[in-house]
């Protein structure tokens, strides 16, 4: 659906006065801040609901835990980085980076949530490329 | 065989060689070594500038038609440029015949790029490029600490000055307007609007637009470092927290109804960045998701680069306003720069519990990633312990966001 066009009271002459200039900025402003700062009351509602939701579900589970301790059960690490291979990350961070860099953490691709291995692949690759093509100096 | 010869030559573009042309080459070989050379947003300035130097070359059947030996144009929809002449001794027509009118055409339009460049003047694609940058682009940073939407709108004050420095320097207000987008720092905006408001300045308003957005590390670090005392800078920003799946789609659809219900001039673009972050989110439609990431977007980016490039020919380009154009970009960009530092800090001072480091603030131009990486550099200058990038981008999507916004500000109200 269109919308039909009003008048804005905003709206300015071709060569407008300082004064009509000034309060055109600030309408422009007001209508930055406005749309920003309503979706940032938004947001900040949601994040309030879901924070409560988690805290809810995470204050559920050692009550339960505490119910059957003997149905607990660790996951064993089985994709466990060795201290060699850490140690060849951080040098080809480091030779890439050539900045004072520290590996944070390290995701094994096999690790991702969805979709076919190559394909996140592939979208990762024009992820990177995208953001290796601002070089920084 | 002499006259032969001398006919091959008339037929030649040498005879079409002006010298603003050959002014506009050196301007090709500036863009293309800031491009290869130093790195400078060369998935953009390559095409601009391949486009500028096609635009200054004498062409047949790139931006003109070609006429066949028939004397018929090779197109099939074209548009032609001219004036009617009148000729006082021509006869009246005769009753029921139609009158008889001498035009002289000087251009016709509809070769290979007056078709491609349609994109750029039906506005086509700067929202398409729009939609691969929201499917590359994670709000989770801004949905876990949404209060750095203000930092984004704060960066906008760039926009605002400019205008009225391009008033005070006797820009039209749409031109005005035009030029103080290139302090969003954001390429298919600027494109966008100044294809609307004052289409005669695309070329410059992008060139400029692209080549700050290059020159963020150089321009931003000297007033973050004038605004921000080394305490400031040094200040560690609380963890974010993880954003589930769910409030990444109802931000996405959340974000581009606000935003068309303020200013639904700016739509287009809003509904196309949403869209592209919806695919990403979402997690069903990976095959849509990997063209809009790569394929479409880099597609595009030829195009819309090189026919922006074809604007730029030397009897446009080479003008005072230009220059103009050039200094008030800077000019929007330290503004924009320095607003969102200055607000950061006032957010500080309005909520000193749960402090932001201000150099953050400066993301809010809207450079993806490059403003975010050039806070986090600058935070780590003062500590090289503290990790800033991801808490920076909240300001630097946001600064997309309220970019667009400012676009549909300016679109609805001096169209």
């Amino acid at each position: 659906m269109t919308i039909p066009m009003l008048p804005l009271a905003a709206a300015l002459t071709e060569k407008p006065a300082w004064l009509d200039a000034i309060s055109y900025q600030a309408v422009g402003l007001i209508v930055v801040f406005t749309a920003l700062g309503s979706i940032w009351g938004l947001m900040e509602l949601m994040g309030w609901i879901f924070r409560a939701a988690e805290r809810r579900a995470t204050e559920n589970v050692p009550v339960a835990a505490k119910a059957e301790p003997a149905e607990l059960f660790v996951e064993p690490v089985t994709h466990a980085v060795s201290p060699q291979v850490l140690a060849v990350i951080t040098a080809a961070a480091h030779d890439c980076l050539q900045v004072g860099e520290r590996i944070v953490s390290i995701t094994p691709i096999e690790h991702l949530p969805q979709g076919d291995v190559n394909l996140l692949a592939w979208s990762s690759e024009g992820r990177r490329q995208i953001f290796a093509s601002h070089k920084l100096r | 065989m002499f006259q032969g010869l001398t006919d091959f030559l008339s037929l030649t573009g040498f005879a079409g060689i002006t010298w603003q042309m050959a002014v506009m080459w050196a301007v090709v070989i500036v863009l293309l070594y800031l491009a290869i050379v130093k790195g400078f947003e060369p998935l953009l300035l390559v095409p601009i500038a391949f486009g500028a130097l096609v635009a200054n070359l004498p062409t047949r059947g790139v931006i003109t038609t070609e006429m066949l030996p028939n004397g018929v144009y090779q197109t099939s929809t074209f548009k032609v440029e001219g004036e009617v002449l009148h000729h006082p001794g021509a006869e009246a027509a005769q009753p029921g015949q139609p009158e008889r009118l001498a035009v002289k055409v000087d251009r016709i339009e509809g070769g290979l790029y007056d078709f491609i460049a349609q994109g750029v003047k039906l506005e086509i694609f700067p929202p398409i490029i729009f939609l691969g940058v929201g499917a590359l682009t994670d709000f989770g940073p801004l949905i876990a600490a949404p209060r750095t939407f203000l930092l984004g709108a704060a960066a906008q004050l760039g926009l605002f000055v400019t205008f009225f420095g391009a008033l005070l320097m006797n820009f039209t207000s749409k031109e005005a307007a035009s030029i103080g987008i290139i302090g969003g720092a954001d390429g298919p905006t600027s494109i966008f609007l100044t294809n609307k408001l004052a289409p005669h300045l695309l070329g410059a308003v992008a060139v400029a637009a692209y080549s700050y957005m290059s020159l963020v590390p150089l321009i931003q670090p000297p007033i973050m470092r004038l605004l921000t005392s080394v305490e400031e800078r040094k200040i560690r920003m609380k963890s974010l927290r993880k954003v589930s799946r769910l409030e990444k789609l109802i931000f996405a659809v959340v974000v581009m109804v606000v935003c068309i219900l303020i200013v639904p001039d700016a739509a287009a673009l809003i509904a196309m960045l949403m869209l592209g972050n919806f695919l990403r989110e979402c997690g069903v439609v990976e095959r849509l998701l990997l063209s809009a990431q790569n394929e479409i977007i880099n597609i595009l980016t030829i195009f819309l680069g090189t026919s922006v490039g074809l604007t730029m020919s030397g009897q446009s380009f080479l003008a005072w306003g230009t220059i103009k154009i050039i200094v008030l970009g800077v000019v929007a960009f330290g503004f924009s720069t320095g607003a969102g530092v200055v607000f950061a800090k006032l957010m500080n001072k309005l909520s000193p519990k749960n402090p932001i480091n201000p150099l953050i603030g400066s993301a809010g131009v809207s450079a993806v990633p490059m403003a975010a990486r050039v806070s986090h550099l600058e935070g780590q200058r003062a500590d090289p312990s503290n990790y800033l990038l991801m808490h920076a981008m909240g300001p630097n999507v946001a600064g997309v966001i309220g970019t667009a916004v400012a676009a549909g500000y300016f679109i609805s109200t001096l169209k």
